[in-house]
């Protein structure tokens, strides 16, 4: 198996609250074959994740009802803490980098990302 | 200058003293001054110095009364005895007629060792004359006699004694001077001082009877003068003689015992000659002027006393050290007399110093607080009246000024008018409406007063009044239908009147001052008025006070908070914003020094803010500080604290270098509330925020779009869907950035760029010279015509913004102009009415192509999202208006052109 093809049947969920982008993106992990679930907020997510795991998880931190991070920090203690995350932000911020990275197995991209980086980027995330 | 006038007053001096010691000599020639003199000599006496010695040349022999019935037997047993222990010469003051001719035969052979006194008697038919005893003339041929004269009393006190005695036209020699050795020297003065030591008690005495019992020892006789005589009893007179004791009361021959003692011993009182004492009160009387010349008032009394003083001590131990009576009273009555002229003259010349300190001191102060430059000449006085004619649109203008003992007015400058309009009958100041006008003390209205007034003016005269006195009027005419409020109009002139009557007053000032410096006799004398130096410094102080009140006021209301300390950092003075402000975080300004207060304003360790303060007292810098008022958490300041220097004077005085040794007057301190400031800050960053936010997230999106349009597996469907989501993206960041700067639009209206009074018109006149040599006004051909006011109010405005406000209005219009037409440029003033301030209306308007009047509103609202690159100048220009509290509003119409106003408030 090449890294092309790492993502193939990967089962991921992709947390954005912009549905424009949301849509975008889904239609982006379509076409790299990967199972996706689209959730609008934090909320939702934790709705999915309940019915089963996926292989990675593609997040906003901005976001209603629940924010990215305290999504993380849930995810963490009640379902896996070696589950990938890649977090998407459009914010600049030194210490909240360093809090997301203690939480493991998470990295960081800041907006705006072009998609060929944003799946090589998660690629690694599924190989490390 | 300061010498002359030293010489001046020396040489014053000089000339008092001599005058007054020529005086007082002369007054003393008449004897004026004696009876002071003998007081004084008493005064002496009772304090002479030194031991007293008792009398070693003298004996008295003193004789009960009964020696008078006495035989000549006892008499003669009586010489016998004294004339047997040798003595130097016995001197019978007394002798019986039943003893003399025995006592002639007895004493023959001891001629010129016994000595007769003489006495004197009433003369039997002319009682005031008196003669010589009678004696039968074998006596007064065979004993040596002497006349015994009465010592001369004053108020009853004898105190010297003659030494001759002029008896018809013969000179008989006195008793005393007679036994002391005859004839005297030369240098002898014809009336002596006698001393009387300390009195009888050291005069050696023995009586008769006691002689008679062989009492006589040889110590009291030989060698000595043995005087007989009388001795105390009720019936004989005494006399009072001035002794070390006081007042004591003497026998006539205890008298004569002191005087003879006195001349034997030479111990007498040497009277001065005339001449000697005229010398001596001159020099003492110089001495005491020259001393006295330099010191001021104040030490000039002490030292007065102290010289006169000095001078009694001087006499007193000249008359026992060198037994010269130097004149006292003469001296001490000159002195007091130049004490007065003296005292007169300083206090003469204080007031006149006093005078210039007067007439320096206000010209100063009128210098700084109404330069004379503005002044000097009649300039003031056209500025004065266009000022006027401008605030208040008057018909017509007159200032006039009294004319001093000619009850007439004098036309000062007129306006439309002049003192022509006035009729010859009613221009005495001292009839009405003058006098009627003075006592309504403001505008009074009058008919007719100007002639050939229009109905509608209604005509006024105003007082010019200053420090009660009226120096001039001001009439003028006004159009009543120009009169909006009667009230504020008249308070408004009241106000008026007060400021040109203290120019009116300058003005006298100045021509009185050039008639008095034109006077030769001034020039001559120095005349120079007390009372006018003190209106002008009374004048002078009320500008002063004025102007300090205008400062005082200033720095009250200013907006900013401000406190200021002392070079010392005592609080001097705190403004009404400060005030409230400490009021409300509970502070006491009033008992905090400056390192106390930035303290307690800014939080800020004591020991850095006292370094800060060292930095500004001794670099002379400033600082700031972010500050909070304790207790007022939500609200941000700025501490600026800053030295205030004195400024520089051309000449400082000596009070000023020796009071104000430092260049710095003070710490300022000014607390600036930046709460709107941090508002904004912090709503800029909020925004920044959000829009970098909104912005990343809608790049993402569209970089998405972009990366799956280019994806070849994307199917037809959802490559639409992508582009609408790209175009809606694009949109929404449009929106975005179109709302952020609406936003900052909204909350910073350019109110930073500030407003100042400008002169608008000129600013237009030179934006238009400017904008006629651009190459579009040429290429097309396009006129300017500009129809502009030769004056205008100043207007509020950033003075480079209004310039660039202009061009870019002109520009617009040029770009939208046909070729060869016309752009109109005007200007018009509306006058402040009631409470409504004036504002200028500046018009430009062209004949070019226009846009439909819908749209042209749409793209000048400042919110407008629609782009045109055209329509950003004029934007930018309505929202500049609007931050100076302008306005600016435009119309267009297709093929009919554009017309912006620009509408700015006058100032003030």
């Amino acid at each position: 198996m090449t890294m092309q093809d790492l993502l193939a049947g990967k089962k991921v969920l992709l947390v954005e609250d912009d549905s424009a982008l949301q849509e975008l993106l889904l239609i982006s992990f379509e076409l790299e074959e990967m199972d996706v679930l689209g959730a609008s907020d934090g909320e939702e997510a934790i709705a999915l994740l309940q019915k089963g795991h996926p292989d990675l998880i593609v997040m906003d931190l901005m976001m209603p009802k629940m924010d990215g991070f305290l999504f993380l920090r849930w995810l963490r203690r009640e379902i896996r803490v070696d589950l990938p995350v890649l977090v998407l932000s459009a914010v600049r911020d030194t210490q909240l980098t360093d809090e997301l990275l203690a939480l493991g197995r998470v990295r960081l991209l800041t907006k705006p990302v072009n998609i060929p980086d944003l799946l090589t980027a998660m690629r690694q995330l599924l190989v490390v | 200058m300061r010498k002359m006038q030293q010489n001046d007053a020396q040489y014053y001096g000089i000339m008092a003293a001599l005058l007054a010691g020529v005086l007082v000599w002369g007054v003393g020639l008449f004897g004026f001054f004696q009876h002071a003199d003998a007081f004084l000599h008493d005064v002496l006496v009772r304090f002479s110095f030194g031991k007293e010695k008792s009398v070693k040349l003298l004996t008295l022999v003193e004789l009960n009364p009964q020696w008078a019935e006495r035989s000549p037997v006892q008499w003669l047993d009586m010489v016998d005895r004294i004339l047997e222990l040798q003595p130097k010469q016995v001197v019978l003051t007394v002798l019986p007629p039943q003893v003399a001719p025995l006592m002639a035969t007895r004493t023959a052979p001891f001629k010129g060792k016994v000595v007769l006194g003489r006495a004197l008697q009433a003369h039997p038919t002319i009682p005031e004359q008196q003669i010589l005893e009678p004696w039968p003339s074998t006596i007064s041929t065979v004993i040596e006699w002497a006349v015994m004269a009465p010592p001369p009393r004053f108020w009853g006190v004898a105190r010297s004694q003659q030494r001759t005695l002029v008896l018809g036209d013969a000179v008989l020699p006195v008793l005393e001077a007679y036994a002391a050795g005859w004839p005297p020297g030369a240098d002898s003065e014809p009336i002596y001082g006698v001393h009387f030591g300390s009195g009888v008690s050291t005069l050696p005495r023995i009586s008769g009877e006691h002689l008679l019992s062989g009492g006589l020892i040889p110590e009291l006789v030989t060698g000595r003068t043995i005087l007989v005589g009388y001795g105390w009893d009720s019936r004989f007179a005494t006399m009072t003689v001035p002794t070390r004791n006081g007042y004591e009361d003497i026998t006539l021959l205890q008298f004569q015992g002191f005087a003879l003692n006195t001349l034997l011993t030479g111990q007498s009182v040497h009277p001065l000659q005339n001449g000697v004492r005229l010398a001596v009160v001159l020099f003492v009387l110089l001495l005491f002027t020259l001393m006295s010349q330099p010191l001021e008032l104040r030490t000039f009394i002490p030292f007065f006393l102290v010289f006169q003083t000095g001078w009694f001590m001087m006499a007193w131990a000249v008359l026992f050290g060198f037994g010269w009576a130097v004149p006292i009273t003469e001296p001490i009555a000159a002195m007091i007399v130049l004490f007065f002229v003296f005292v007169r003259r300083k206090i003469s010349a204080g007031h006149l110093a006093l005078q210039r300190l007067l007439l320096k001191a206000s010209g100063e102060i009128r210098e700084r607080v109404a330069p004379t430059s503005f002044l000097e000449t009649d300039t003031p006085w056209p500025y004065v009246i266009h000022m006027v004619d401008q605030v208040f649109a008057m018909t017509r203008i007159l200032f006039l000024e009294r004319v001093v003992k000619d009850h007439r007015v004098r036309e000062i400058i007129a306006l439309r008018c002049s003192l022509e309009d006035i009729q010859e009958m009613r221009r005495d100041y001292e009839r009405t409406p003058y006098t009627t006008a003075i006592l309504e003390q403001g505008p009074l209205v009058v008919q007719k007063y100007l002639k050939d007034g229009q109905d509608s003016e209604r005509q006024y005269l105003v007082p010019l009044v200053t420090n009660g006195q009226v120096l001039g009027f001001w009439a003028f005419g006004m159009d009543v239908n120009q009169m909006d409020s009667e009230e504020n109009f008249l308070k408004a002139i009241k106000s008026y009147a007060k400021e040109i009557s203290g120019l009116l007053h300058l003005r006298l000032v100045r021509e009185e001052r050039k008639a008095l410096e034109q006077a030769s006799w001034n020039r001559l004398i120095r005349f120079e008025d007390v009372a006018s130096a003190q209106r002008n410094l009374e004048y002078s102080v009320q500008l002063l006070e004025s102007r300090l009140n205008r400062l005082d006021a200033i720095f009250t209301s200013m907006e900013t908070a401000a406190i200021l300390y002392d070079p010392f950092g005592r609080m001097v003075q705190i403004n009404a914003r400060m005030s409230e402000w400490t009021q409300l975080a509970g502070m006491a300004p009033f008992q905090m020094a400056a390192a106390d207060m930035i303290i307690a304003l800014s939080s800020v360790a004591g020991i850095k803010v006292r370094g800060l303060l060292r930095s500004v007292v001794l670099d002379n810098r400033s600082f700031s500080l972010p500050a909070r008022l304790p207790g007022v958490q939500e609200r941000d300041f700025l501490l600026l604290v800053r030295p205030i220097q004195r400024a520089e004077t051309k000449s400082p005085s000596d009070l000023e270098r020796d009071v104000l040794p430092f260049q710095l007057e003070g710490v300022l301190l000014e607390l600036q509330d930046i709460s709107g400031m941090r508002q904004l800050h912090t709503l800029k960053e909020k925004l920044a925020g959000q829009l970098n936010y909104q912005l990343r997230n809608d790049m993402e999106s569209i970089l998405a779009a972009c990366s799956l349009m280019g994806h070849k597996n994307i199917p037809a469907a959802r490559r639409d869907r992508v582009a609408t989501i790209i175009h809606e993206k694009v949109n929404a960041i449009i929106q975005a950035v179109g709302s952020a700067q609406n936003l900052l639009e909204q909350h910073m209206p350019l109110g930073f760029a500030g407003e100042y009074p400008v002169q608008g018109l000129e600013i237009l006149k030179n934006v238009l010279s400017s904008f006629m040599a651009l190459p579009i006004i040429h290429g097309r051909g396009i006129q300017i015509a500009a129809h502009l006011p030769e004056l205008a109010s100043l207007v509020l405005a950033a003075p480079g913004e209004l310039q660039d406000l202009f061009m870019v209005l002109l520009t617009h219009l040029a770009q939208d102009a046909g070729h060869h037409t016309t752009i109109t440029v005007r200007a018009r003033e509306e006058p402040r009415t009631g409470e409504n301030s004036g504002v200028i209306h500046f018009d430009f308007s062209n004949e070019g192509y226009g846009v439909p009047a819908e749209r042209f509103q749409r793209l000048m609202e400042a919110s407008s999202s629609e782009l045109d690159e055209t329509f950003q100048g004029p934007q930018r220009a309505a929202r500049l208006a609007r931050s100076w509290n302008g306005l600016l509003t435009g119309t267009s119409e297709v093929g009919m052109g554009t017309r912006f106003t620009l509408t700015l408030r006058i100032y003030p």
